[in-house]
């Protein structure tokens, strides 16, 4: 993974030292508390209901064991002991206190970390898949791209104050597993049959109150010019994009507004002027970026061996067998397996883990996988590099851990912001919500047999549940003053994008259990042979959905 | 009286910031004005003043093309924050010294921020009217914030990428 050189530390020891003599300067009463706002949101720092938050950056979702063990540690000495995954790969602290937070950033630089840009009205951390570099269908591996992307972004003087946040996303595999159709930008790695490689841009993709899916400006863009014309899209927004109302602020609304054509020929006309820069990409920046992911130091093994071996060990023992069908992916290497930790354990909120599980996972990613691991935007961690052989002594580890729950992929691996328990922007609670479905649906032979769903719930329209993509999306609503939810069906992340349809009127907290299982009663009554959750829906539509869960009881 | 930091350094004001809408430009006689666009293009298109006597105000929503057939013999352009969460003006100050060449000086005015000097610095801003209460030391402490960064800019035509040993 990167690693810093002199440059990258001094900017980021300098972006600490710089907040805390702002803070200092608002403890002191020298600096007015809506000044005070956009430099600490662009580092990191909410005012949440009951305390700060301060998310902290994970660019595109890398982590290594020492980082790892300075969050355990600031989840110990500045927190209550634990922090959360979230819904953009990046780490949330919930209880810091606000003159803590420069000693919390400074010991983050330290490990080659930040909270640079995590919120705020600027661009924020770069996301991708987080089997970036292992994917079996990967074209390009994209994180040398996102490493660039990050320190073009990292205190950008011109981009620090847009209409409103900025978010980047980018997909180097077939099936894009970054969403990058609902980003602001979305950028696809394509390689040409001559083998020049080059990204599809797309721009205007988004979710919160307005969800829209992102449309293709560019189908073909070199790679030497990603930064230019980053540069070009982002400069006619700021000077395009409404500032009047912060609900039609983002890109999404203005290139609705001008058309995708008129967009993109302004943007083409501000990259003419800018394309031959300085900026444009050297050969030698771009191996220096990819020398920092080249692959480790894989043994070889055999195909033959390997499976032959795990069936054996499956078959002796039908919980490990269960494990492996659902939480481990394919590798591009033979012999090795990506693991996914489920953060989805029945009473735990979703994408929460305490210290001790953090160490864990540093100490097992040193054990079976070269000192790394990756946050996932299903609030799950990946151990990407593990040697399928020593796949059985890790699942022990992850068992004893917390984090073998067999559940990837179904219905309880659900995405769910913090909610009312912790945000002050929430309409309603999610994390109860999620509990409740989760026990619910506690057999997992059942929730095998219903396959792939994916159920997001956010407890208000900003959409960090990203509840207009899942399968089965769940909207906290407000109904004077009482907390009610929404539910929608059909909506997708991948190359099928879809935006979910409501179902119709919002029920209360205590109705939820009822009603997600009167959806899935439709999907099994009516499903044909082998046929998914998203793909019945499509077939059948919504109504038989609606009328089930509002037909008058008898 | 507002202070001035120009080039990094504390200065005396020449210029007067016209704001009165009904300003006459009969006052034009003797001084260094600057003036709100139309006001300047009425200006000049009257001989109001010789051109080096005359600076122009932009607004964060005003095309900083319309500058384009002026910026030659144009002393000041003052760059004016309506509000410090409007970011038009650094993407202005950054076209007038990229794409126009303009050579004068760009001076921030109005309700911009301490902790937006640096960035300003970045984008071509030379010059700054502080706000009122800002400290000169810690305004000036602020435009260095960063001994090094990681884009081409104003200052700095090369991204650090081309820099790395």
């Amino acid at each position: 993974m990167y690693v810093y050189d002199e440059h990258d530390h001094k900017i980021v020891e300098e972006r600490v030292q710089q907040f805390r003599r702002q803070t200092d300067r608002f403890l002191a009463g020298e600096l007015k508390e809506e000044e005070f706002l956009p430099l600490r949101l662009q580092n990191g720092l909410y005012v949440q209901r009951l305390a700060p938050m301060l998310r902290v950056a994970v660019p595109y979702g890398m982590l290594n064991s020492t980082q790892l063990r300075r969050i355990a540690h600031i989840c110990r000495q500045y927190d209550k002991g634990y922090c959360h995954i979230t819904t953009r790969q990046n780490i949330q602290f919930n209880w810091p206190q606000l003159a803590e937070v420069p000693n919390i950033l400074a010991e983050l630089a330290e490990v080659e970390m930040h909270a640079i840009q995590t919120s705020g009205n600027c661009i924020r951390n770069v996301t991708t898949d987080q089997f970036a570099g292992v994917a079996q269908d990967e074209i390009v591996d994209p994180r040398p791209y996102c490493e660039i992307i990050r320190q073009w972004s990292t205190c950008h003087p011109e981009f620090a104050f847009l209409p409103r946040k900025f978010k980047i996303a980018v997909s180097g595999t077939k099936e894009d597993r970054a969403a990058i159709h609902y980003h602001d930008i979305g950028l696809q790695l394509v390689k040409k049959d001559d083998g020049q490689i080059g990204f599809t841009v797309l721009v205007g993709g988004g979710l919160g109150r307005t969800p829209v899916i992102g449309s293709v400006v560019r189908e073909f863009l070199p790679e030497k010019d990603i930064l230019t014309y980053l540069e070009a899209i982002v400069r006619v927004y700021n000077l395009n994009g409404r500032r009047d109302n912060k609900y039609k602020a983002r890109i999404k609304i203005l290139v609705r507004a001008m058309g995708v054509e008129a967009f993109t020929k302004m943007v083409e006309e501000e990259w003419e002027h800018i394309r031959d820069t300085q900026t444009i990409l050297t050969d030698k920046e771009l191996s220096r970026a990819k020398s920092f992911f080249t692959e480790p130091d894989y043994q070889s093994f055999t195909e033959a061996e390997t499976q032959t071996r795990l069936d054996e060990q499956a078959a002796a023992n039908p919980a490990f067998a269960r494990w492996l069908k659902h939480n481990i992916s394919g590798h591009s290497v033979t012999g090795y397996r990506a693991v996914t930790l489920s953060l989805k354990e029945t009473g735990i909120a979703p994408g929460d883990i305490t210290d001790g599980q953090v160490e864990t996972i540093a100490d097992l990613a040193d054990q079976y996988s070269f000192g790394e691991a990756r946050t996932t935007h299903q609030q799950n961690i990946v151990l990407a590099d593990v040697k399928a052989t020593e796949l059985l002594s890790l699942w022990g580890q992850l068992a004893e851990a917390g984090f073998a729950t067999a559940n990837i992929g179904t219905l309880t691996d659900m995405i769910c912001c913090p909610g009312g328990d912790f945000c002050a922007l929430a309409n309603a609670k999610s994390i109860p919500v999620a509990e409740a479905i989760q026990r619910e649906f506690d057999d997992l032979d059942y929730l095998y047999d219903l396959g792939n769903v994916e159920l997001n719930i956010s407890g208000c329209m900003n959409a960090c549940g990203h509840h207009h993509i899942g399968h089965i999306g769940i909207l906290g609503v407000d109904k004077k003053g009482e907390e009610f939810y929404q539910v929608q069906l059909g909506g997708s992340q991948g190359n099928d994008a879809s935006l979910a349809k409501v179902l119709g009127p919002s029920f209360s907290r205590a109705d939820m259990t009822g009603v997600i299982r009167k959806i899935i009663n439709v999907y099994t009554e009516t499903r044909t042979e082998g046929e998914e959750f998203l793909e019945t829906y499509r077939r059948v539509g919504i109504a038989p959905f609606k009328e089930r869960v509002y037909a008058k009881a008898d | 009286m507002q202070r001035l930091i120009k080039n990094g350094e504390l200065i005396n004001d020449e210029w007067t910031l016209v704001k009165d809408e009904n300003f006459d430009l009969a006052e034009l006689s003797q001084g260094q004005w600057a003036l709100p666009l139309d006001m300047y293009e009425k200006a000049v298109e009257n001989g109001s003043a010789a051109l080096s006597r005359l600076g122009v105000i932009l607004s964060s929503d005003q095309d900083v093309l319309a500058l384009r057939g002026y910026l030659d013999k144009l002393p000041l352009v003052v760059i004016n924050f309506a509000a410090f969460a409007d970011g038009r003006s650094f993407s202005q100050a950054r076209i007038l010294r990229e794409q126009l060449d303009y050579a004068g000086e760009i001076r921030a005015a109005g309700n911009y921020m301490q902790d937006q000097l640096f960035y300003l610095s970045r984008c071509g801003v030379d010059a700054f009217l502080l706000p009122e209460g800002v400290i000169v030391e810690s305004a000036l402490q602020s435009l260095a914030d960063f001994s090094d960064s990681y884009q081409a800019a104003c200052d700095e035509p090369q991204p650090l990428f081309r820099r790395r040993v």
